[in-house]
């Protein structure tokens, strides 16, 4: 295939582009510089909410890294054919994001410097250390998956590479999802169906960062997706948004249904400040009633740019729904004595507090700008604009009309 | 090899706060974050609520959260039964601290809680987080004894510099042995109304051991499957003594 060289204003559009990822990117170096000399003392955080805004994005780009090689998996192993164009973007896009959230987590760390320790002493009994192993190799399966789509002599093994890919990404999901589940003295947690959770928010989230990134992608190089290739994917993303709002749905009904859970249920969903509002505000109206209402009302849906708008949706939601799932989680206080008022010097029996950080935050814009800055070079060096061959897709029974 | 524990009395603690300086003073800890804490609780309904207290150490259990979560193995349970933490394998990713039901986990470079920071007056050396004028000689940062360094969780040790100093075999850490006194952890040896206890669990000989069977010692939250090796007396047939977290209540002040 004969390659066409880009124009001058494509390559400063691509540096432009580049640079703005690298400036996110050093500010969030810089911001974690400045958390790891001075502590926590400088951020929101404190010994009741140990786990903040950082480890919001982070989740955020680990889980979503996952759902968006869903792209690729329909094709490879599903063996749909307008898929199977979008699998190295889908590919690129899950390590770009990948590394954008380990980074964040990493540098949250109190140590990050200690990070050989954590690759190096394994403690098979901890869920965390088995997604240190699990994250590195999604790495690996991930980059093997790429080289199997990219060269041409592989290309014979990129089922089996992808299917590799699809079980393993499952496993790391369930993983990311039991580091919360595994965990019993926490009343927002310590459940088992938080590993299949994650998985479907998974799917939804990436998804929708794939079709933002696909769409900004397309508009650049003065593309339009064909409709009908279009609905497919929305559908799909309408699909896994309802699954999302099942599984959550079910999550805090059987919370309900346990009296000792009560309590914790209406801190969450009724009288928490800021954890309620961004529940019902956030996740449910925002990030789940409004992209449904968007993908599958025909008046929208014909409205310029609905999908965009409802993919931005879901991933806004998501960073409401891990908001108020992390650090909610943590401010509602240890029930150290059940039904009784209790106080003490360290916060016992006091909801947490936690106001989010300027550093914090940058941080976590850091862990995207990676992710950016990763897949606008990956895209323009490998060449990773989906390509839609209509006939052939036609061909495969797909309804183009 | 001994399974130290420790028994508290709570028909004999009067919520002093000793134990807790004691410890502050012994373990190099900031004001306000010292391993060990009184909580306060009110029991009963408006006219008569009455305030009651509860001492909460780390409960060294014997099926640890924290340890089980560590991904790098800095938490660790010792062959006496004592667990704690090799700072210098922390990494400092907290999930200890998110997985202790107890709640008795401490990060470094916390906001202070008092006034004027005494961080800021006493500078910490090199990874050291403060250079208290009250420290202790010790520094073990394998078993996490000493001043605090930055970047890693920190909990109670049983005082393991002194504990883990004492004659083999003995059947209780007794203060009123003088020759096992400098053996005995910080908060027992300072408690006033003499309400703690500290020996071994598996001797059926020792004081610890005969207290929680004579007296029906009880453990905190002992639903969560972690077998805290801290037993409580709660003195029977006094209701309102009684560990919260094993018996009914239908009441919330």
């Amino acid at each position: 295939m004969q390659l066409v060289p880009y124009s001058r204003g494509e390559e400063r559009f691509f540096y432009t582009l580049a640079a703005l990822g690298g400036l996110v990117t050093l500010i969030g170096l810089a911001s974690a510089l400045y958390m790891e000399i001075h502590g926590h003392a400088v951020t929101g955080m404190n010994n009741q909410i140990v786990w903040g805004l950082p480890h919001v994005f982070a989740i955020f780009l680990i889980v979503a890294a996952s759902g968006v090689l869903n792209v690729a998996s329909i094709g490879s192993v599903f063996g749909k054919v307008l898929y199977k164009s979008r699998a190295p973007l889908s590919g690129l896009l899950c390590l770009a994001m990948l590394a954008g959230g380990l980074t964040v987590l990493m540098l949250d760390l109190g140590r990050p410097d200690r990070i050989i320790v954590a690759a190096t002493h394994y403690n098979f009994s901890s869920v965390f250390a088995w997604n240190v192993f699990l994250y590195s190799g999604m790495f690996s399966i991930v980059a093997v998956y790429l080289w199997t789509l990219m060269e041409r002599r592989m290309n014979a093994y990129s089922k089996p590479a992808g299917f590799a890919a699809f079980i393993w990404r499952l496993i790391l999901t369930t993983g990311t999802g039991s580091i919360f589940g595994f965990l019993v003295a926490r009343q927002a947690y310590q459940s088992a169906i938080l590993a299949p959770m994650f998985i479907i928010m998974s799917f939804a989230w990436g998804l929708a960062a794939f079709m933002v990134v696909q769409k900004a992608m397309f508009a650049w190089n003065g593309l339009t997706l064909h409709p009908a290739l279009r609905n497919r994917m929305k559908n799909l993303l309408g699909i896994f948004v309802a699954a999302t709002l099942y599984f959550v749905a079910v999550y805090h009904l059987t919370n309900l249904y346990f009296a000792k859970q009560v309590a914790f249920e209406r801190f969450i969903l009724v009288d928490g400040g800021i954890f309620p509002a961004l529940f019902w505000g956030g996740w449910f109206l925002v990030g789940t009633v409004l992209p449904l209402a968007i993908l599958y009302t025909p008046g929208l849906l014909a409205m310029r740019g609905a999908v965009m708008v409802a993919s931005i949706l879901v991933i806004l939601g998501a960073f409401c729904q891990l908001y108020v799932f992390i650090i909610g989680g943590q401010a509602f206080p240890l029930e150290i004595f059940p039904g009784l008022a209790a106080a003490s010097s360290f916060g016992d029996g006091m909801v947490g507090q936690y106001s989010p950080s300027l550093p914090e935050f940058l941080l976590g814009l850091g862990g995207i700008g990676i992710a950016f800055t990763i897949t606008t070079i990956g895209v323009r060096v490998f060449h990773f604009l989906p390509q839609d061959d209509l006939a052939k897709l036609e061909a495969a029974g797909h309804v183009l009309e | 090899m001994a399974k130290w524990g420790m028994v508290i009395d709570l028909e004999k603690c009067t919520g002093c706060q000793a134990c807790s300086t004691a410890c502050q003073m012994e373990n190099n800890r900031l004001p306000g974050e010292n391993y060990q804490d009184v909580i306060y609780y009110t029991e009963g309904r408006q006219p008569t609520p009455s305030l009651k207290w509860f001492p909460r150490p780390c409960m060294h259990c014997e099926e640890p959260s924290c340890m089980h979560v560590c991904p790098t193995k800095a938490t660790f349970k010792t062959e006496d039964g004592v667990v704690l933490i090799d700072w210098n394998k922390c990494i400092g990713c907290k999930y200890c601290m998110v997985a202790c039901p107890y709640g008795v986990r401490f990060y470094t470079d916390e906001k202070a809680l008092l006034e004027p920071n005494l961080k800021d007056v006493f500078k910490g050396e090199g990874e050291l987080s403060w250079n208290p004028p009250y420290k202790g000689p010790q520094q073990d940062p394998a078993h996490g004894v000493g001043i605090q360094p930055a970047g890693v969780v920190s909990k109670c040790t049983f005082c393991y510099h002194k504990i883990s100093k004492a004659p083999k075999g003995v059947p209780d850490l007794d203060e009123d042995v003088a020759e096992l006194r400098e053996f005995v952890p910080a908060c027992v040896r300072c408690c006033a109304p003499k309400a703690r206890y500290f020996g071994d669990l598996d001797n059926p000989a020792s004081k610890v051991s005969r207290l929680i069977s004579e007296k029906d010692g009880t453990r905190l939250l002992d639903h969560t499957g972690n077998k805290p090796q801290v037993y409580y007396l709660t003195g029977a047939g006094a209701a309102g003594s009684a560990v919260p977290s094993s018996r009914s209540t239908t009441s919330k002040a």
